[in-house]
């Protein structure tokens, strides 16, 4: 047995392997190999859905909606106006995903309502997202909806701009909102 | 044993001295000594180490463990193409056996039951061994979670470096070419054996 042990150590030293591995006739050594995949999210490009009297031009920081037909010309009263935009989406994991109103149509340019006629309209905003949907009709202040979702998600947030006939008088002039959408990862 | 020899050694000359007292010889004497030795059959390998400069895509390596840099692109958010080499010091003194193995077959998410519709869990991967001249291929391809192996039958005593090449395909996953990862930590263990065949 200690002449087993001398040979053994021998040729250890002799092949420079003496090491925790050392065995007599099975030699085994593990190696574990691991990786991080970190939580991303991805945003991609816009594109026009469903439409009535409005156009979608897509851009690279998201797109302008035109309401083609804001009011009708005789009564000034709005027109019904919808748009869908779907916006493809991915996140690996858990997100924030927010849709930010600043609250509704607004005529920058305009001085306050005056004669019966108004200088904002609100609107409705619905998103659509992994099977949930949120709605708010704007108030005149920002409003916000809120997608987040804790897991991985793949697929198109549909945002639903909906302004229905009959609101206004509206006075002249240019109407803007902006919509925002946030997504980040978590 | 040495010790124990070289006893043997000086008994068998003090009976022969013995013997030439007691009754003189006058032609040559002979004495015949049988010396025999075994050696067990072995082998022996030492503690893997990570070739950094040949390798892509990885953190860094400690021990017997090797960290991926970034498993999934940036952008396109699946698997990110991976290289390293190991080495082994390694002895044989038979006709021998190499098995290398994968304890999940395949570098899966910990734990690995969270993908959800259009992500992926899993990497497949291939690691190659070159030891003795010759070569054998494990593909851990994922397919499901669980051991493979692969073995190489060598017919002669080797001493050298077991040379083990990890490769990941750029795209490959478990739910098919170019589909996303799920976050998290994913992992496996490859086993490197030297045994009787």
């Amino acid at each position: 047995m200690t002449n087993r042990t001398d040979i053994l150590l021998a040729a250890c030293l002799l092949a420079g392997l003496c090491g925790p591995a050392l065995a007599a006739t099975v030699a085994a050594q593990p190696l574990q190999v691991n990786g991080d995949v970190p939580v991303r999210c991805k945003l991609s490009p816009p594109a026009a859905g469903t439409s009535v009297n409005t156009s979608f031009a897509p851009n690279s920081n998201g797109g302008d909606l035109t309401l083609t037909g804001l009011v009708d010309p005789d009564t000034a009263l709005t027109r019904a106006t919808e748009s869908v935009i779907q916006i493809p989406i991915i996140c690996s994991g858990a997100y924030s995903l927010t849709i930010t109103s600043q609250g509704g149509l607004s005529n920058q340019n305009a001085s306050a309502p005056s004669g019966g006629f108004a200088t904002h309209v609100n609107y409705l905003l619905s998103a659509n997202w992994a099977g949930a949907t949120q709605s708010v009709e704007t108030a005149g202040s920002a409003v916000t909806l809120d997608l987040s979702q804790s897991g991985s998600q793949a697929g198109n947030l549909s945002i639903d701009f909906s302004l229905p006939a009959g609101r206004g008088p509206l006075v002249a002039g240019t109407y803007t909102d902006e919509i925002t959408i946030q997504l980040n990862a978590q | 044993m040495r010790g124990a020899n070289a006893r043997i050694a000086v008994l068998l000359a003090a009976a022969i001295a013995a013997a030439a007292g007691a009754r003189a010889q006058s032609g040559p004497q002979t004495g015949q000594i049988t010396v025999t030795g075994s050696v067990d059959r072995m082998c022996i390998m030492a503690n893997p180490q990570v070739n950094l400069g040949a390798s892509t895509n990885i953190g860094q390596a400690s021990g017997g463990t090797v960290t991926i840099a970034d498993l999934s692109d940036d952008q396109q958010m699946t698997t990110k193409s991976t290289d390293f080499y190991v080495t082994l010091s390694g002895m044989c003194n038979y006709s021998h056996l190499l098995t290398i193995s994968s304890d999940r077959g395949g570098l899966w998410r910990e734990p690995a039951g969270l993908a959800t519709g259009g992500f992926a869990n899993g990497v497949p991967y291939r690691a190659t061994v070159d030891w003795g001249g010759s070569e054998t291929v494990l593909l851990a391809s994922a397919a499901g979670e669980g051991q493979v192996q692969q073995t190489l039958s060598v017919d002669q005593p080797v001493v050298g470096g077991v040379l083990l090449h990890f490769h990941i395909d750029q795209s490959a996953t478990n739910a098919g070419s170019g589909v996303p990862l799920v976050a998290g930590n994913y992992d496996d263990t490859i086993r490197l054996t030297l045994g009787p065949q």
